[in-house]
């Protein structure tokens, strides 16, 4: 039994339409594959299947915020260390060529490298 | 980069006659010892001890000598070079070597500062040798005088580590 909108009640069930307006029987919607049965209907009317709220709009990835560098500490210039206190100490080098080995043990014996 | 030829020249002394070491001009010692270099680190092969005098050296008589003093060991001086005939005016420019010869006496030149390989009495001059002319410990080099004189010297020496890390400085 079901009963029409229009007002008539009691309608046999075995009825599709109401008898007085002829107007179809409204069917609850079942959802089959995960789809609306009436994809049309409004959120008043049965079988209404609110749709999947979107998912919020994903959020700005956070920024990593770098720490400031550290100022680079300065290596200190061992070959030009090397090279002054060998000079210091007599040690003859050219201006163009390396500081020799020698000159670096001299050196490295003299002050320990410091 | 290739190095300048002035480099590639040092390199080859050093390759031939080890490591060129100079003092900053030293004043004479007033009759006695003063050091002119430091030995450390070991023992080291001298192939060449020489000077220029920068100050002439006053006009008294004055005898110079060159000798190790080890740090360890005895700690004595032993002498590289005998005495030297008086250094009485040296003028500015002449050069001193410490000869080859066993015991020979350190060598001047005159004011022109050229020593020869081979004197004309058949002395042996300045000797820059390869092959060494003495093995030294570690200590100090120093210079000897006989009297109390005013001058400098610069003394240069050029050696070859005998044992690792051996290193002359100017002392």
């Amino acid at each position: 039994m079901w009963d029409c909108p229009c007002g008539c009640m009691s309608i046999a069930g075995s009825l599709t339409s109401c008898p007085m307006c002829f107007k179809e029987r409204e069917m609850p919607r079942s959802v089959a594959g995960a789809q609306p049965s009436n994809q049309n209907a409004q959120p008043h009317e049965p079988g209404y299947i609110a749709p999947e709220p979107e998912p919020a709009e994903a959020a700005p990835e956070p920024v990593e915020v770098q720490p400031e560098p550290e100022p680079e500490t300065q290596e200190p210039d061992t070959d030009a260390e090397a090279r002054q206190w060998a000079r210091d100490h007599g040690i003859v080098i050219p201006d163009d060529s390396p500081v020799p080995e020698y000159a670096v043990q001299a050196w490295l014996a003299g002050t320990g490298g410091d | 980069m290739a190095a300048s030829p002035a480099a590639q020249a040092a390199q080859k002394f050093t390759e031939t006659y080890g490591a060129l070491v100079t003092g900053g001009p030293k004043t004479l010692p007033a009759s006695g010892s003063g050091d002119i270099f430091l030995v450390t680190g070991g023992r080291v092969i001298i192939t060449s001890l020489t000077g220029v005098v920068t100050t002439v050296i006053q006009a008294q008589a004055c005898t110079i000598s060159v000798g190790n003093k080890p740090t360890g060991g005895s700690s004595s001086t032993t002498s590289l070079s005998a005495a030297s005939a008086s250094v009485s005016g040296l003028a500015v420019g002449a050069s001193l070597a410490v000869p080859q010869a066993k015991a020979s006496a350190l060598m001047f030149s005159g004011a022109d500062g050229t020593l020869l390989w081979n004197t004309s009495s058949g002395a042996q001059g300045v000797a820059v040798t390869s092959g060494g002319l003495v093995i030294v410990p570690a200590g100090s080099i120093q210079i000897t005088t006989s009297a109390t004189n005013t001058g400098a010297i610069q003394w240069s020496v050029t050696y070859v580590p005998y044992d690792a890390g051996a290193v002359v400085t100017a002392a």
